[in-house]
């Protein structure tokens, strides 16, 4: 499904990315801990940590004895990890046990004096993080503290560490994560998915298709988007309407200069003699074609008008077919042309607009009496045809005449199109049948075209659904 | 040639003609007084009715679209007191307005601009035909298909009791499908027959008259319509499904 493609590519690449920094977090950390980048803040709190409980342990060296400080020194280091080592001024060890042998407490207490000696406070070295401090006692005796820091930090430890809390801890940030990019996406993708369904109904001719109030009321881009859109089909309805208000207006005004000019021309049939006859019969039959065409023209505004509310019921199709080639015949007899009729005896009744459907089969028929040569019929012919799991009817017009060339077989059904061939014969009509009939089919939510059959003429088709959607 | 409009030695026929162009009426009355009718016009919807009310005229030519009041508003004005003959010139392309006055009682239509000949003989089917309905009040016998009784004689139709108000277009309609129930008629003999001129093709004034008539006189009880369709040939006034069967 379209719509849905935003959605996922949204979630996709906000959980991608989720992913990925929090990957790249873990592994930076990883790294920088390694290469001792990011100690800053421990060092201070390392420093912190030995001021605060270094003042306490040395009054503890003064008054209390070896086992009570050991076992302070003890606590420290179990709550905060922190392994304070105390050295007389000159780097002797004050405290001896707690695991270290007298050598490694003895050089770290040369080194202790050392670096202080240089000013250095801070080391890191192998997997430790060492603080060194002076402080003086509260006798006024000077000493030298050592605070050690195992450096091992929690990502670290993490991964290295109990395999369930891994677990959890991955499955909480997914989790998050999910919850957050499907809220995300949802967020921007579904307004759009909102407005594009609107659009699409917009283009195919629903022009009055509101945007949705829960998009259009949205006060970031694609509420700025959607009311933008909103204005622009009003005034593309505006502007149609008023074309279409156009045409109509033109046609009524045409037509009163029209019917005097009948009149007129009648009047000076009678009044003038032989000589003038064929140029008053050719009059005639112009004005009589610029009628037709005005009346098409109303006739194709009228069913664009009413293409929105047209009303349906149950007919008999077939009573159409036949009351249309009966008149069709009736003309086609004066041009020594004929029409045929075919339907199954148990064509079922159609729901439709009986007036939109005879127009459009009367514009079909008469189109081919006016190609199909003198002498030869034009056959008319209905049948039940499913089309796109939609089941309905076809009715097809077929002429014998000479077809039009194949890329033009789609531009036939607009207005005043004409072929290359029909323009230069007098053929006749207004050139909107076709639309008409065209217009008449989309009205019932069928189609119509033609197509070039292999026995030569042209094949118009009008499919209507045998249930016109509900309006 | 004028002796076919002069009828019974009565006098030249009259004619009204109710549209709001001039130049139209100005056309129209010279070429229709060339053809042996008397005419006479008017502009303004609001003063026809009167007019025709007050003075005789054989027939009416009424315009859809007339200031101040409508064709149709005319129509249904005029019909309330009399029955003289009216011929709506209706927009092309519009048949809900030709619809609508054929129901109101027009007796014919024709769409606007139209040929003046074609105009002229639908002038001359309708007087004919006014003519001959004013000649046949003496005949006698009723026509009675299923629980509908036709009193050509009275001209009033009644279903199950009740009766039936229909234009005069209809009624004849009604009155000659009744006079051959049963079987079918062709609409190109009814348009002879009933409207009095020749079928051309693409007319539907026929089948407007029916689909209201249909309306009107309703259906048998058993829901089938009393006017049937019959593809390819025409309409039959249909006998009821118990007659038929007996």
């Amino acid at each position: 499904m379209r719509e849905r493609k935003l959605f996922q590519r949204i979630f996709l690449w906000f959980l991608g990315a989720m992913l990925l920094m929090a990957l790249v977090s873990v592994l930076l950390t990883i790294f920088m801990t390694q290469q001792g980048i990011i100690l800053t803040g421990q060092q201070e709190a390392l420093s912190n940590a030995l001021d605060r409980n270094g003042k306490r342990l040395l009054e503890l060296v003064e008054t209390e004895s070896p086992a009570r400080l050991r076992e302070e020194i003890d606590r420290i280091r179990s709550e905060t990890g922190l392994a304070i080592f105390i050295f007389e001024g000159e780097g002797v060890p004050v405290t001896v046990e707690g695991g270290h042998s007298r050598d490694f407490l003895e050089r770290l207490g040369r080194d202790a004096v050392e670096l202080l000696g240089q000013g250095t406070t801070f080391q890191t070295r192998g997997e430790f993080s060492s603080v060194f401090r002076q402080l003086g006692s509260p006798s006024g005796k000077d000493y030298i503290l050592v605070g050690a820091f195992r450096r091992s930090p929690y990502i670290a430890r993490l991964l290295t560490g109990n395999p369930k809390a891994l677990a959890i801890h991955l499955m909480g940030l997914l989790a998050t994560a999910l919850v957050f990019c499907f809220l995300l996406a949802r967020y921007l993708s579904d307004p759009l998915v909102r407005l594009s369904k609107t659009a699409r109904s917009v283009s195919s001719g629903q022009l009055d298709t509101p945007v949705e109030d829960l998009v259009k009321n949205r006060s970031d881009e694609i509420g700025e988007l959607a009311r933008s859109f909103e204005a622009m089909t009003k005034h593309l309805t505006t502007l149609l309407e008023a074309q279409r208000r156009l045409i109509r207006d033109i046609s009524h005004e045409l037509r009163t200069p029209l019917a005097r000019l009948g009149v007129a021309l009648e009047l000076a049939r009678k009044k003038s003699g032989s000589v003038t006859k064929e140029s008053l019969e050719r009059i005639e039959r112009e004005s009589e074609v610029l009628n037709d065409m005005i009346g098409d023209l109303l006739s194709l505004s009228r069913v664009e008008a009413e293409m929105d509310h047209v009303t349906f019921e149950m007919v008999d199709l077939a009573a159409i077919l036949e009351n249309v080639v009966e008149d069709a015949n009736f003309e086609a007899r004066a041009m020594k042309r004929r029409v045929e009729l075919v339907y199954p005896d148990d064509l079922e009744p159609v729901r439709l607009n009986s007036e939109l459907v005879r127009r459009a089969v009367e514009n079909i028929v008469r189109n081919g009496l006016r190609y199909t040569p003198e002498g030869t019929a034009v056959s008319v012919k209905a049948e039940r045809r499913t089309r796109g799991g939609r089941s309905g009817v076809s009715v097809t017009v077929l002429d014998k005449g000479p077809g039009v060339p194949e890329d033009e077989l789609e531009q036939i059904f607009k207005p005043f199109y004409r072929t290359e061939a029909s323009r230069s014969r007098d053929t006749g009509g207004s050139g909107l049948g076709l639309a008409i009939a065209q217009k008449a089919a989309l009205a019932h939510g069928g189609d119509i075209n033609a197509e070039l059959p292999p026995g030569g003429g042209l094949l118009v088709e009008m499919w209507l659904p045998l249930r016109s959607r509900d309006l | 040639m004028a002796k076919t409009f002069l009828h019974g030695g009565s006098a030249v026929e009259r004619i009204l003609l109710a549209d709001d162009d001039t130049g139209l009426c100005e056309l129209l009355t010279e070429f229709l007084e060339s053809e042996g009718f008397k005419v006479e016009y008017i502009h303004d919807g609001r003063k026809v009715a009167s007019r025709v009310l007050a003075e005789r005229f054989s027939l009416v030519i009424l315009d859809v679209m007339l200031p101040g009041l409508s064709g149709m508003e005319v129509l249904k004005e005029i019909r309330r007191q009399s029955v003289v003959p009216v011929l709506m010139l209706t927009a092309r392309g519009d048949d809900v307005d030709r619809i609508v006055g054929l129901e109101l009682g027009a007796d014919d239509y024709l769409p606007k601009p139209f040929n003046p000949r074609e105009l002229v003989a639908r002038i001359r089917a309708v007087l004919r035909r006014s003519r001959i309905d004013g000649g046949r009040a003496s005949q006698t016998g009723t026509y009675r298909v299923g629980d509908m009784v036709i009193d050509p004689a009275a001209r009033n139709v009644s279903v199950g009791g009740n009766r039936i108000d229909l234009t005069t277009v209809e009624f004849d309609l009604l009155e000659t499908l009744a006079h051959s129930a049963g079987t079918a008629m062709s609409r190109e003999v009814l348009v002879r027959s009933v409207l009095k001129r020749s079928f051309s093709p693409f007319d539907r004034s026929l089948d407007v008259h029916i689909s209201n008539l249909r309306r009107k006189i309703g259906t048998y009880s058993d829901g089938s319509d009393r006017i049937k369709t019959v593809r390819g040939l025409g309409y039959i006034l249909a006998m009821p499904t118990e007659m038929s069967g007996q």
